[in-house]
């Protein structure tokens, strides 16, 4: 058998950006009439723009005439048209095979339509990079089931998944299935089973650099990770690669190079712009992610603002792939005008840290609205490392906060198990009104 | 016996065993879970094991199916979200657990749910503890009910209520006739022995089972189903 290549699909993951540009120009203009002949929403929002798929000849047509649609938009279609597919749906069953859902974290969660697993080439590609290769076992612990099992999506490459749930109880098992079957990856980490790993390992005298040390990667999500999480895998000889999302389209996921998420961008239309209008910001500046699916066929979105605050670069990376990447600086419907500074919750992680009690950073920021006179903070701490009265930590963590980030700060301080309560397994809501 | 793996080295098998597809885990006797590994061809039985009892209830193409499950029980449902396809139905997911509840509920109220499959108790205290009423959700659904959930909503009106439940590495599943759970016979020999449901494999399998007493009490009834089928049928105590 010849050796394997260092790229899964070298042909699309190394294109020079004009044949890459020109592979997405092609797939675009095939989607255009398809998704404007079958999707209710799309069909809706263009015809109110005056703008027909036949106006689109190119890239630069649709950069400069495209209409957008966002969350909201779909989320009125589905409520005033009883439509749970938010007039995204393309397609009928038998080809529509399943329904995804988003976390769900804030609301109702959005469906995500599929017909076949568009994720499959996205996760493929990245496994292979961090050393993946066939009949190579994976751990599989994602945090909520609601994909369905994705068992086969990894067979068409012969990787075999270990599955677990996401959650404390299943450490043992993990440990021991990481010894015995050598996986070679793992998706997905998060800080509160990282906390708990290490509380495991630290209660059964277990060493993790032997448990993890047929690992080339561990894919960590939810959040960006704090320091001391990243310092932990360090010290665990787990090589971390972050994952986040294109915009409910596909997952992006970083590289060994660490510079940014790649965006896989035969696989959706990457545009970065100006968070308060529609033109596009060059290249390293901060804007707003818009994605359009490009070979989704079950419920493609089309200029879909993400409400995700980015900068983008379509340098090729050090890993010697050329598709862009994006660094994820926070949700601008998150954002905060505290005393007229702005301030994304991210900004708050590394100050937890300096204290034994906050070191999981895992805190809540209640925003009534964009604009406040104080930051209001909700912290979690543990109990068991308080070594001083609550009150003064609380007053300490105060007078940090305020001091770093320069503006007046409310703490209110809640158990971590508390606070854990508040969402799914991997992670709480960092935003919250009340 | 307690664990399957003393019951091998007590009766080797001489099976022959299969290629790892992937690995989920099963429940042993004293209730500790184990890793599983299965092969695609076992897979791919146990899809055609569940779209025979699918069969049964003449669903509609297009018509969606919530399975409530978790990543650790694959090597269970895996097949029974590939069972849908062939008929065309639509699959949703949500998770078995208390806090993932809102997804359950939000798929029963945003879309035309024909069936649930898996819900368990931990599934009905959340929507109950998020003040909704189960059996208004759950309609005139057909619905596949754990056995902890079968017992409570045994006594509400309106859906088909079905069980579904692991029989340590094997599953069973009751058909449109609600006469029993069936169990895939081709793939499984299921003994009742003493009270304690025993399995043994039948077919090359990643790991095979002789004799493996499963630690679950019932008995089995042998013979056809009024729904046409002549698997066993198997009844908890």
């Amino acid at each position: 058998m010849p050796a394997y290549s260092k790229y899964y699909d070298e042909a699309i993951e190394t294109m020079a950006r004009p044949d890459l540009e020109r592979l997405q120009e092609g797939l675009l203009l095939q989607l255009l009439p398809y998704a404007y002949g079958r999707s209710a929403l799309t069909r809706e929002v263009w015809d109110a723009a005056g703008v027909k798929p036949s106006d689109i000849r190119s890239l630069a047509d649709f950069r400069a005439k495209a209409p957008f649609i966002d969350k909201d938009r779909i989320r009125h279609f589905r409520d005033a048209r009883n439509d749970p597919y938010g007039g995204l749906k393309c397609l009928e069953a038998p080809h529509l095979i399943k329904v995804g859902f988003t976390s769900g974290t804030t609301g109702d969660p959005t469906p995500v339509p599929q017909s076949r697993p568009i994720a499959n080439i996205q996760t493929t590609r990245d496994y292979w990079h961090m050393g993946v290769r066939p009949g190579d076992y994976i751990s599989v612990c994602l945090f909520t089931f609601r994909g369905g099992h994705l068992t086969t999506n990894y067979t068409t490459c012969d990787f075999k998944p270990l599955t677990y749930q996401h959650s404390p109880s299943e450490l043992p098992r993990l440990f021991a299935d990481s010894i015995n079957f050598r996986p070679t990856a793992m998706m997905v980490l998060s800080t509160p089973l990282i906390m708990a790993i290490e509380d495991h390992a630290r209660k059964h005298d277990t060493d993790l650099r032997d448990v993890f040390s047929s690992y080339k990667g561990a894919i960590y999500g939810g959040e960006a990770p704090p320091p001391r999480v990243r310092k932990l895998m360090m010290e665990w000889d787990l090589e971390m690669y972050e994952i986040t999302s294109l915009g409910d389209v596909i997952g992006a996921i970083d590289c060994s190079a660490h510079a940014g998420f790649h965006a896989w961008e035969d696989l959706a239309l990457v545009e970065v712009l100006d968070p308060d209008g529609d033109e596009p910001v060059a290249d390293g500046e901060r804007g707003e992610l818009v994605v359009t699916s490009l070979q989704d066929d079950a419920a493609p979105l089309v200029r879909f603002r993400t409400d995700d605050l980015v900068t983008f670069t379509r340098e090729r990376c050090l890993c010697g792939r050329t598709h862009g990447r994006i660094r994820v600086l926070g949700r601008k419907g998150d954002e905060l005008v505290i005393d007229g500074k702005s301030l994304l919750p991210r900004d708050i992680n590394p100050l937890l840290e300096e204290f034994p009690e906050t070191l999981s950073a895992l805190y809540q920021v209640i925003r009534t609205s964009r604009e406040m006179d104080i930051l209001r903070l909700r912290i979690g701490y543990n109990p068991a490392a308080l070594w001083r009265s609550e009150s003064d930590l609380k007053e300490l963590l105060r007078a940090t906060i305020s001091s770093a980030l320069e503006v007046p700060v409310a703490v209110e301080l809640t158990p971590n198990a508390e606070l854990l309560k508040l969402g799914p397994p991997h992670k709480i809501p960092r935003v919250t009104k009340q | 016996m307690t664990s399957h793996l003393k019951h091998h080295s007590a009766h080797p098998v001489a099976m022959e065993t299969l290629p790892t597809l992937g690995v989920g885990r099963y429940f042993l006797a004293d209730g500790s879970p184990c890793t599983l590994p299965f092969s695609r061809a076992e897979f791919d039985r146990a899809q055609r094991a569940v779209q025979q009892c699918l069969g049964t209830f003449h669903f509609r193409t297009g018509d969606q199916v919530l399975v409530l499950s978790l990543f650790d029980e694959c090597c269970h449902f895996g097949p029974i979200e590939h069972a849908l396809n062939p008929f065309g139905l639509v699959l949703l997911s949500a998770d078995a657990s208390f806090y993932d509840a809102g997804r359950t509920e939000s798929c029963l109220r945003r879309f035309a749910v024909t069936a649930v499959i898996g819900i368990d108790g931990e599934v009905l205290n959340g929507l109950e503890a998020n003040g909704h009423d189960v059996g208004q959700l759950l309609g005139d659904k057909v619905v596949w009910a754990r056995p902890d959930a079968y017992l409570r909503l045994v006594e509400l009106q309106g859906f088909q209520l079905r069980r579904w439940f692991e029989l340590g590495p094997a599953m069973a599943m009751e058909c449109v006739a609600a006469a029993g759970a069936h169990v895939d016979r081709l793939e499984w020999l299921v003994e009742d022995v003493d009270g304690e449901l025993v399995l043994t494999s039948r077919l090359p399998r990643a790991v095979t089972f002789d004799r493996y007493p499963t630690g679950i009490a019932g008995r089995v009834e042998y013979g056809t189903c009024s729904c046409g089928s002549a698997d066993p049928r198997v009844f908890l105590r």
